[in-house]
């Protein structure tokens, strides 16, 4: 009996593979191209400049060889403290994403695989932090309980967790009525394993997009905070650096302009990457080429 | 052949099963005062049209009755003597798939799509056997073969899309047998192939419980299949089981009235198609179930008691009965 194939050659899920579908794209090559060099640059780069406080002779000197971003106010030189800032910005966007994908899936499953009154309870408890403007709640816990970077971090974590959740949910309740999600069930196995190893998986691209949102969105947030004279003044970052350019802006543009393109570069390559990100992951896509 | 059910204890008991499904128009009595037993190595049928309890029943017995809206509220399920409805939650997640497994209708809907076919057969292993990855991996070679999948190694690394609806519902095989239940019900295996496909799928899967020494219940409504596969036949009609059959006895010789329907409808070669018989109307609204016989408004010899009372079983043969008020006393 003749058994063939109706689609080409499957592809293992390897990493290689992976790698190669990313490149397929134009605009996903340079964010992904861009947001390493981010990394490496946030990441290593700190390790052999000085430290970013330390403060020189000339004040407001334009970028030259010596200070490729220029010097601001205090003499500090602005490409140190660009470089510092990736990496609090990077850090914060990064850990106060994970903080809320955390979180938000884990809630977000529990509601939706539950259903009924856990249901009900559950969002009810999202919606009350979703009610309160996000800005204005992480102003006022860090103005009270002060602007260490692990509480900015933990604040804007927890301040977007249910967005995350209502995604997570919404995908939970439509996919736990899926047949395979039945056909789990009667190979007997667990619940968490159902929720974990059948349904998050197929839950995977709306929660990609909105994890790469959070990230962004969690930079801005600490960018305006520090913005406002909220960051961790002995982190700079680049929200830090703006509010310290806003009164100088007209005498010394590249203490703006340098840290303003930081913030939009990394923003916009984390969207076009998590835009990718999610065909990458989509096994329908896989064997396409 | 048929085999004598009492030689060594059945290995599924069913006694006056009832389920309900509470919807907003109503109360649903899916399945009512439902009897079945499937004996070790036997081939069960359970026929009937659609809406008339069969998926329901075993839903029941497999404990997923979708709750809510469904409930199961009377009956016993015995499996191996013991009773699946007493069961803790983690014991019976022990029962399912390592002493009952299931098949189902759609092979592409019930394969997760994110997950490889190798993955999905592991899940089974994993959760039930102590085995580690090697023997696992090779352990699901093995069944892909067993289910007559050509390169297997292939197979195991492919997504569901990438696979024929046949190769599917062999994959489908492949997991329910992997840790060889005593059991396997399957809910319209081969409704969704092509018919030369199903005549394959349906003798493989014959083939394989054979092999394992299990039984199967066989959920249809395509008297074919059954006249293929079962040894013994349960017609169903409006949630209720209104025939009992051995499957020679029960095509030669069909007692109620809706299987002698059922039988009529089936096109033939050696008929011409202007003489196919239709059996007209549908399955009656569950949520208020007339009095008296279910079937009596599409009968054609009904009676005025038939309006009245509900037909009680009768003996009709050995390991028969059927409930009609037609069939003499």
């Amino acid at each position: 009996m003749s058994m063939t194939y109706s689609a080409p050659k499957p592809v293992r899920p390897t990493f290689r593979a992976s790698v190669a579908k990313l490149h397929l794209n134009t605009s996903s090559t340079i964010a992904i191209a861009v947001l390493i060099g981010m990394l490496l640059f946030a990441f290593l780069l700190p390790l052999a400049l000085g430290t970013p406080n330390a403060m020189g002779d000339l004040s407001f000197g334009p970028p030259s060889l010596a200070h490729p971003m220029g010097t601001d106010d205090l003499g500090r030189d602005v490409f140190t403290r660009f470089a510092y800032g990736a990496r609090s910005s990077l850090s914060v966007g990064i850990l106060a994403a994970l903080t809320a994908s955390i979180i938000g899936i884990s809630i977000g499953a529990i509601a939706g695989y539950s259903r009924g009154i856990v249901d009900i309870a559950l969002m009810r408890v999202s919606e009350l932090f979703q009610v309160i403007p996000r800005f204005f709640l992480a102003l006022l816990v860090i103005a009270i309980f002060g602007s260490n970077i692990m509480f900015i971090i933990l604040t804007i974590g927890l301040l977007g967790w249910p967005e995350v959740a209502r995604i997570t949910r919404g995908e939970f309740l439509s996919l736990r009525e899926r047949e395979y999600v039945m056909a789990a069930q009667t190979i007997g196995q667990s619940k968490r394993k159902i929720i974990f190893s059948e349904i998050l998986p197929n839950a995977m691209p709306p929660l990609i997009v909105a994890m790469t949102m959070q990230v962004s969105s969690a930079i801005l947030l600490e960018a305006g905070l520090s913005f406002l004279g909220l960051g961790d003044p002995s982190n700079p970052s680049w929200g830090l650096m703006l509010n310290e350019a806003q009164q100088f802006l007209t005498r010394a543009w590249w203490m703006a302009v340098f840290p303003g393109l930081g913030i939009v570069i990394t923003v916009a390559a984390l969207n076009v990457f998590g835009d990718h990100l999610t065909d990458v992951l989509n096994p329908r896509l896989k064997g396409a080429h | 052949m048929p085999k004598d059910v009492s030689q060594n204890g059945p290995i599924l008991e069913v006694e006056g099963l009832h389920t309900i499904l509470r919807t907003t128009e109503g109360v649903v009595r899916a399945v009512t005062d439902v009897s079945i037993s499937v004996g070790r190595g036997e081939i069960v049928g359970i026929v009937g049209e659609s809406g008339c309890g069969k998926s329901m029943t075993a839903l029941s017995i497999m404990g997923l009755v979708p709750s809510p809206p469904g409930e199961v509220t009377e009956g016993r399920i015995l499996l191996d003597s013991a009773d699946l409805r007493s069961m803790s939650q983690s014991a019976f997640q022990k029962v399912r798939g390592r002493r009952i497994a299931m098949i189902f209708q759609d092979p592409m809907t019930y394969l997760n799509p994110v997950l490889t076919i190798g993955t999905q057969i592991d899940e089974m292993l994993r959760q039930h056997t102590g085995q580690n990855r090697k023997q696992r991996e090779a352990r699901i070679l093995d069944l892909l073969r067993k289910v007559k999948i050509p390169d297997p190694e292939r197979v195991a690394a492919a997504y569901p899309h990438q696979l024929s609806g046949g190769m599917r519902q062999r994959v489908l095989i492949a997991t329910a047998i992997s840790c060889e239940p005593e059991l396997i019900i399957a809910d319209e295996p081969t409704t969704a192939l092509d018919v030369t496909v199903q005549a394959q799928v349906l003798e493989l899967l014959k083939e394989i419980i054979h092999d394992i020494g299990s039984s199967l219940v066989l959920i249809t409504h395509d008297l074919g299949v059954v006249a293929e596969t079962c040894d013994r036949v349960y017609v169903m009609y409006a949630g209720r089981v209104i025939e009992e059959a051995p499957m020679q006895t029960l095509f030669e010789n069909p007692q109620h009235p809706y299987t002698q329907g059922l039988l009529a409808s089936i096109l033939r070669v050696d008929q011409p198609v202007e003489e196919l018989y239709v059996l007209d109307g549908t399955v009656p609204n569950l949520t208020a179930p007339p009095s008296g016989c279910a079937f009596r408004d599409r009968c054609e010899v009904a009676m005025d008691i038939c309006r009245d009372q509900l037909p009680i079983p009768i003996a009709t043969g050995p390991c028969a009965f059927a409930a009609c008020w037609r069939i003499p006393q």
